[in-house]
């Protein structure tokens, strides 16, 4: 079921569709760190193999919402604010 | 980790498990310069550490895991590690390839290379946490299968990356193989059993640092471009759904039947990408009910559940799943086995192999799952099986070339006559590691493509206009000989930079978008040439290493099976070209070999580099070591 985070609201976040593919991260971390390192993401992906999954924002999350742009699953949709 | 490498992460990690040595040295950046990473460097690490006619499975065999300078940026797909030693099946040098997140946490974690020496007198895994590396017991682990020691690992580590064997690899079968992440299949032909024969359960690998590329905004519009032209691909929803069973939109099984797309359905919970794909391909697949409801594996392709059932003329799904499973957790070669699969019905029916011999067969779940059982666990008859098939043909007195199709002692996957001499078919042929096919997205994986595609293809991957102009004149459409020569090498920047190879894939990259990646990220200018060139020499350094072995053009001899007619269906299959224009004979297939060997500069008598392309591709110590070994 599609939910929003309170750290970034302006998303909506369906973890049926995500992969962990970790771009979300990459491009998180390589625009606000100059380098690619899921670690300084702003954005956090839990992604087992088995049933665990999660998506959240942390507080450093300015919203801007690059993540979204290079979701290519869906996971990750810019919507208007509830 | 913070380096001053830009791309790499700067370190090489070697551990010796005879001795406990833990040592890193810096990557040294002319070798990065020459070879690129991955596949490259592996080439070039295993030159120095592979003493020419060792044993596969003596203390001696390194193993060397590599991952290129791309992984663990944003490139797409890039997250190919690469996994070099001598495997056991065929004894050539080879490096298997694998994904998922192994190359991206060892980057992260510090180490472009990793390389893993000696053996353990008791069973261990390598634990590595960033600069902390460990050699554990795993006493506890041994003769759990993949899945289950990976659970284990995971439970007593937390999620981190791992490269594990199953039961099959620690009792050495010739024809094991590794996981990575319990997902990914490495190295066939026996990588898992070099990792058994050094007591080597599993490595683990965590990293938390970051990649550093030397010119940001030049390597993001790089990125950006393939990125949006992967994003607006026609068929990219197809692939996302179909993996690599999409065939221009559609399911390539069809819609009903035991392995149609009704039964994928159902079966599929979920899907994974390796780090950085946007074509995300590996299944989680669930039995959802029945006797086996709740079983649950993992696959790069459904296809492999649908080759079960039709191997095994299994109609239950739940049941061609079992044996996708079986072979996943007991760390089994699925083509191999395969192979010996087909060797063994047919031998049977022909009565060459006796009920007394090899006990009831048929072609049914029942066999296939006892064989497995068999094999792995070397009860009975299965210690023979284990040994490979050529060993099995041996000790029943089996024409190897009357029962199987194999180039260096490994089984070819792609037989001409069902579609032609594509790319596929005759890399099998020439390909070091015998009979296996790495034809870099070539066009011949689909039936039915037009010429121009292969020209605008062989341009794309960098082969200078005089070459294209030579491959288009063929009175077959395409020069396949000489057109493999740029299949391989483009193969070899692939795997070397650490993108995946997948048509789908590959088919955005071009030797031009391949070089600017590079120079962005690295800070090595190089333009597609000296790229291409890079390629080529990694392809050469891979054959020397094979011919230092003793492997010459004797050995890329065409398995004898494919100038018989192919009885399937009621019908006669002859070996043809890819556009079906004639049957092929035995002087077309050695004409084809010597405009291979003529591509690549080598002697078409030894099949091997000749002295001035190694001196050209700036491989001089080879030379010097070659005259001294009375090979140049």
């Amino acid at each position: 079921m599609p939910f929003r985070d309170e750290n970034n609201p302006k998303l909506l976040i369906d973890l049926d569709k995500c992969t962990g593919c970790l771009n979300c991260q990459l491009i998180c971390s390589f625009t606000y760190h100059d380098e690619f390192n899921p670690a300084l993401a702003r954005i956090e992906i839990v992604r087992n193999l088995d049933d665990s999954k999660g998506l959240s924002f942390s507080d450093e999350c300015i919203q801007c919402s690059i993540c979204a742009d290079y979701c290519v699953y869906g996971a990750l949709t810019r919507t208007e604010e509830p | 980790m913070t380096t001053n490498y830009f791309g790499y992460a700067g370190k090489i990690l070697f551990i010796n498990l005879s001795t406990g040595e833990i040592r890193k040295d810096p990557l040294d950046l002319a070798d990065a310069r020459k070879f690129l990473g991955g596949l490259g460097i592996n080439n070039r690490l295993a030159y120095d550490l592979i003493k020419p006619g060792l044993d596969p499975l003596s203390p001696g065999n390194p193993v060397i895991i590599g991952a290129g300078p791309l992984i663990g940026t944003m490139v797409p797909g890039a997250s190919r590690t690469i996994a070099t030693s001598k495997f056991p099946l065929s004894g050539a040098v080879s490096a298997g390839s694998g994904s998922m997140t192994f190359g991206f946490n060892m980057k992260r974690a510090g180490y472009d290379h990793i390389v893993i020496t000696g053996a353990s007198e008791k069973p261990v895994y390598v634990y590595i946490d960033d600069d902390s590396v460990q050699v554990l017991d795993a006493s506890g682990l041994w003769g759990r299968d993949n899945y289950d020691a990976v659970d284990q690992l995971w439970k007593r580590h937390g999620r981190c990356s791992s490269i594990s064997i199953g039961q099959a690899g620690e009792n050495l079968v010739k024809f094991s193989l590794a996981l990575v992440d319990k997902m990914a299949t490495i190295g066939r032909a026996g990588f898992g059993a070099v990792m058994g024969a050094k007591k080597l359960k599993a490595v683990l690998v965590r990293g938390n640092g970051g990649i550093k590329v030397a010119d940001p905004k030049g390597f993001m519009h790089e990125v950006n471009t393939l990125f949006h032209r992967a994003k607006s691909y026609k068929l990219h929803s197809a692939a996302v759904a179909y993996g690599i069973l999409n065939a221009g939109g559609s399911f390539m099984l069809g819609d009903e039947g035991p392995y149609g797309l009704n039964i994928y359905n159902k079966v599929k919970k979920d899907r994974i990408a390796c780090p950085s794909c946007f074509i995300a391909d590996k299944d989680v697949l669930v039995v959802s009910e029945g006797e086996l409801g709740g079983m649950k594996t993992y696959t790069h392709s459904f296809g492999m559940v649908a080759t079960a059932a039709m191997k095994g003329t299994i109609t239950d799904y739940a049941k061609a799943t079992r044996i996708v499973n079986m072979l996943n957790r007991y760390g089994l070669g699925h083509q191999e086995f395969d192979s010996m699969f087909e060797l063994i019905l047919e031998a049977s029916e022909t009565k060459v192999l006796r009920e007394d011999q090899i006990g009831a067969v048929g072609r049914n779940y029942e066999t296939m799952h006892d064989l497995i059982e068999k094999i792995v666990f070397r009860r009975g008859i299965g210690d023979v099986l284990a040994e490979g098939w050529m060993a099995t043909a041996s000790e029943f007195g089996l024409d190897t070339n009357r029962f199987s199709s194999h180039v260096k002692g490994l089984g070819t996957q792609f037989d001409p006559r069902e579609r032609g001499l594509g790319t596929m078919e005759f890399e099998q042929l020439v390909n070091p590691r015998g009979g296996h096919h790495q034809s870099g997205g070539s066009p011949s994986y689909n039936q039915g493509a037009p010429v121009e595609m292969f020209e605008r293809h062989v341009d794309r991957m960098g082969a200078p206009p005089d070459a294209v102009r030579r491959i288009m004149d063929s009175p077959f459409g395409f020069n396949v000989g000489r057109f493999t020569r740029y299949s391989e090498d483009w193969f070899a920047v692939f795997d070397s930079l650490g993108i995946c190879i997948r048509s789908q894939n590959n088919r955005f990259y071009s030797a031009d978008v391949c070089a600017r990646l590079f120079s962005t990220a690295t800070g090595i200018p190089v333009d597609k040439e000296a790229l291409m060139e890079a390629g080529e020499r990694v392809w050469n350094l891979y054959r020397a290493l094979n011919w230092r072995e003793g492997f010459t053009r004797k050995d890329d001899t065409p398995p004898p099976k494919w100038f018989e007619p192919l009885k399937a269906a009621g019908s006669e299959f002859e070996m043809k070209d890819y556009f079906q224009t004639r049957k092929l004979t035995r002087e077309d297939l050695e004409q084809l070999l010597n405009d291979y060997y003529d591509e690549r500069g080598w002697d078409p008598a030894t099949g091997c580099p000749t002295r001035e392309k190694l001196t050209a591709l700036g491989l001089d110590n080879i030379v010097k070591d070659f005259e001294a070994r009375g090979l140049l």
